[in-house]
């Protein structure tokens, strides 16, 4: 695909700004050939795209662009360090009013199902009627967690937590030295990384959950320092997930000896505080794997999802826009459609309340990103999925068009 | 390799600005505020000295520093929220708007008591507030009606000592936990017995993945039989978790009672187990550590699951980093058998044993290596078949075992104090098949729990079984 298509296809769909400048400025560079070391590259798209987002951005950027302006605050930060524990006292913590209404009246409806759900899970009415050869290709994925008795409680559970984890928007505001093409090229280094440890899925998405929460309760992060908060997110989304997590001394040699394990180890406990300890969260991988327990599909459909899924991390707009639940269920009628024409099946608009118009928007989205992932200058999560090992899914033809306005 | 060493250079390369490499994390700290969405108008109520400032410096990075920094002030000081935002919208989203806060606002000159702050902090009533702490908001009361945002909430709960290691008394050792030192100590604060569970940091990998999961899981779980966690203390020597304290542990409660425990009791425990395990199998939590020195209880009879260090991690450890053999007694055959099915029925057999233990008076399969451990089982419950587990003749551990064919033997004989029905519910316990064992939210309706009430089935998740009269311990230790 060349980029004048994906770059088409975004202004259709009008959402980008500053993301659009990444596609375009990349494309330019492979026209004119430059493409001798890829880490140069990556140097220069950085830095075009920096200059893209703030001429873009304008106010914020360019006013607080001189460290000056931001005070030096290690002194609040120390003693908030010892007040940040004490959140753990605090009894459930308080939700936004207006939002928590919601999301009960949502729960009270989701609760009903319940028992429908378990009634449709223990006749085996669930077997999906788009398998066709199971002999040849297994059902994949399904989440041993998640006992048919309890899936309606653990998607309630994980509504409800999703809600209280979520980053702030425009959160880059308020990080001068930082822009958002900074953020596409950290995610999918450690999408690289994790790749090369042969990390889960699982993990990945965690370190970005982390990595964003973590920018939206700090200010002012210098760029020389992006890496060392996005290599601690992956640290500890490891530590957390991971059967046998790599060695802090892995850790280092990724950055190339940019941070020592000093540093990491001082970083790993400022995050800690800053989030915490609230490293139970969810993501669209879990929300996924759960959807595909209920309505279980082919296992190329699986991967897809998880590929669409995993694409979407690199997008900050998508990220904040969208809830994991919204995007796990948006990825899966992606794969859906794109695998066997279908979209989002009824048993699953049942379980999730989620109707098609609910979950349109970051379906457009997600297939925005699925698009014009072959033509943008991240390839790793496409490198990933080019395995058979995942049935090779990155390199089906993604449809041009989604079957409704 | 050679991808290896050219992905590590890329973004460093890349994402490095004009400062050195070396640059130390005390300048990375000074360039990085944490902020908190709350406006400026609803500053807090509570400024902190200075001299806790300079205090927490040192302790925390103890590194060397700009000295004169510490005697800035910070007016416009941005401090922490809990990474746990509600809403991804407005700046308003921090403030807890509380009924009481509201109603006071017109009787604002009205003098502050001790009530009132408790109520605000969401305190435990029996707290004790420092001296002069109350006097201190007195000057500030013109602010102390208004709303508390969650940060200027925090500020106060640490001035009142939440999260500092001084505020506890460290008494006896309790014992060496799995990855921990336990510790009973007592809160300044309430004056209340609290559990310390000591975590030494490697200075070389940060903190554990086990200290890492349990906390965190900890958080996401709020329930009256799951043990509670009141503080986390995090310097950069140790991490120390404040639990409330219970008074023993159910093998200690067993023993104090002679191994004869009563079959009123063994019910309450057995209900009160089933409930904090349905409360966390729902949460996609499962305890994998389950025995009796994990279940806490207090005088009252209550029951809370304790230990979840190794609720997350996939693989089982063999030793504690003391290097004790942990217990194989409640482990399933699935998981002997070296299963890495990660489902949470695995923690449904060891509720088998438990339950066995507390009508007993003896473990049910007291094996001291795998292969005993095994031998126990099967001669108990018969060597398993393709029938009652199908896929089990392929199992290369089991073949290599060649264990003989024991037939099944007759349950009546070995618990006689248990009922028809507890024989059926232990039965149904200890499954071979993992999938096939009942759940913990299945059990709770087993008829065997029925002299129980209904009542119980619909208590709210934090209130104890013992809230009801209807449901009442029996004492008759001896």
């Amino acid at each position: 695909m060349d980029g004048g298509l994906a770059f088409a296809v975004n202004q259709h769909v009008g959402i980008y700004t500053s993301k659009e400048n990444c596609y375009v400025a990349s494309n330019k560079m492979e026209v004119s050939g430059v493409q001798t070391a890829k880490q140069r590259t990556v140097l220069c798209v950085l830095t075009e795209n920096e200059q893209h987002c703030r001429m873009l951005q304008g106010g914020p950027h360019a006013k607080s662009g001189s460290q000056t302006s931001v005070p030096a605050c290690l002194p609040s930060y120390v003693t908030q360090v010892a007040v940040e524990l004490c959140e753990v006292v605090l009894t459930a913590s308080p939700m936004d009013a207006s939002d928590s209404s919601l999301l009960d009246e949502n729960l009270a409806a989701l609760q009903h199902r319940d028992f429908r759900l378990f009634l449709d899970l223990s006749t085996n009415s669930c077997v999906d009627t788009s398998v066709e050869s199971p002999a040849e290709e297994p059902l994949a994925l399904q989440d041993d967690l998640c006992v048919p008795e309890y899936t309606g409680d653990i998607y309630l559970h994980l509504r409800e937590r999703e809600a209280k984890s979520r980053p702030r928007p425009n959160y880059l505001k308020n990080h001068p030295e930082l822009s958002g093409c900074m953020r596409v090229v950290l995610v999918d280094w450690l999408a690289e990384v994790a790749d090369e440890y042969k990390l889960c899925a699982e993990t990945l998405q965690l370190a970005v959950s982390y990595l964003d929460r973590f920018l939206s309760y700090t200010t002012a992060v210098k760029r020389a320092k992006l890496q060392l908060v996005g290599t601690v997110a992956l640290l500890l989304a490891a530590k957390y997930e991971e059967v046998y997590p790599p060695d802090m001394e892995d850790f280092v040699y990724i950055t190339d000896g940019t941070y020592d394990q000093r540093q990491l180890v001082c970083m790993e406990h400022m995050f800690l505080k800053v989030l915490a300890f609230n490293l139970t969260v969810p993501t669209a991988y879990q929300l996924l794997r759960l959807f595909i327990t209920v309505q279980p599909v082919r296992s190329k459909t699986a991967y897809l999802a998880m590929y669409v899924a995993e694409l979407s991390l690199l997008e900050m707009e998508t990220v904040v826009a969208f809830r994991p639940s919204v995007v796990a269920a948006s990825a899966y009628c992606l794969a859906n459609y794109t695998v066997s024409r279908d979209l989002w099946p009824e048993s699953l608009q049942e379980f999730t309340g989620y109707s098609l118009e609910d979950i349109a928007p970051c379906l457009k989205d997600l297939h925005t990103i699925y698009f014009s992932a072959e033509s943008r200058p991240q390839q790793a999560i496409r490198e990933k999925y080019k395995s058979s090992k995942y049935g090779s899914v990155s390199l089906m033809t993604p449809p041009t068009a989604l079957p409704f306005p | 390799m050679e991808k290896m060493k050219r992905f590590r250079r890329r973004l460093s390369m890349s994402l490095r600005s004009s400062h050195s490499v070396d640059e130390s994390l005390s300048e990375l700290a000074e360039q990085m505020t944490i902020e908190d969405s709350v406006s400026k108008d609803s500053a807090p109520p509570l400024r902190r000295p200075h001299s806790v400032i300079g205090g927490s410096l040192g302790s925390f990075m103890a590194m060397p520093r700009n000295g004169s920094r510490l005697d800035i002030v910070h007016e416009n000081l941005k401090m922490g929220s809990d990474g746990e935002s509600d809403q991804a919208s407005g700046t308003s989203s921090d403030e807890v708007q509380s009924p009481t806060g509201v109603c006071l606002r017109s009787r604002i000159h009205r003098r502050i008591s001790m009530e009132d702050l408790n109520k605000r902090l969401s305190l435990p009533a029996d707290i004790r507030i420092p001296d002069g702490y109350l006097e201190k908001i007195q000057l500030s009361s013109l602010h102390f009606h208004q709303p508390l945002s969650r940060r200027s909430r925090r500020a106060s709960l640490s001035e009142i000592g939440f999260g500092k290691l001084e505020t506890y008394i460290k008494l006896d050792k309790l014992g060496e936990g799995t990855y921990a030192t336990v510790f009973k100590g007592r809160s300044k604060l309430t004056d209340n017995l609290v559990a310390l569970k000591e975590i030494r940091l490697e200075h070389e990998e940060g903190a554990p993945c086990t200290a890492i999961r349990e906390v965190s899981l900890l958080k996401d779980l709020k329930h009256a039989n799951i043990v509670t966690l009141h503080d986390i203390i995090h310097t950069d020597k140790s991490l120390t978790l404040v639990f409330e304290y219970l008074d023993k542990d159910l093998k200690q409660y067993m023993d104090d009672c002679g191994n004869i425990m009563s079959m009123h009791n063994v019910k309450i425990f057995l209900y009160q187990i089933l409930r904090g395990l349905a409360y966390c199998h729902k949460r996609k939590v499962l305890h994998r550590d389950l025995k009796p020195q994990n279940l806490l209880i207090n005088e009252k009879g209550e029951l809370k699951l304790a230990d979840f260090g190794l609720a997350r991690a996939k693989s089982v450890p063999t030793k504690t980093y003391s290097n004790e053999v942990v217990t194989l007694w409640y482990r399933p055959p699935d998981v002997l058998l070296g299963s890495s099915e990660y489902s949470t029925q695995i923690d449904m057999w060891g509720v088998g044993c438990i339950l066995y233990e507390m009508a007993a008076g003896r473990p049910l399969f007291p094996g001291s290596t795998v292969d005993d451990e095994l031998h126990l089982i099967f001669r108990l419950l018969g060597t398993p078949t393709e029938e009652n587990w199908p896929g089990i003749a392929n199992i290369e551990e089991f073949k290599s075992y060649k264990f003989p064919k024991y037939k099944p033997q007759t349950f009546v004989n070995h618990a006689p104090r248990l009922d028809t029905e507890g024989i059926e519910l232990l039965l149904s316990f200890l499954k071979f098949e993992s999938k096939k064992r009942i759940s913990a939210e299945e059990a709770m309706k087993h008829g065997y729990f029925r002299n129980m009430g209904l009542r119980v089935h619909t208590l709210p998740e934090s209130i104890s079984i013992f809230t009801l009269k209807e449901i009442q311990l029996l004492h008759m230790l001896f």
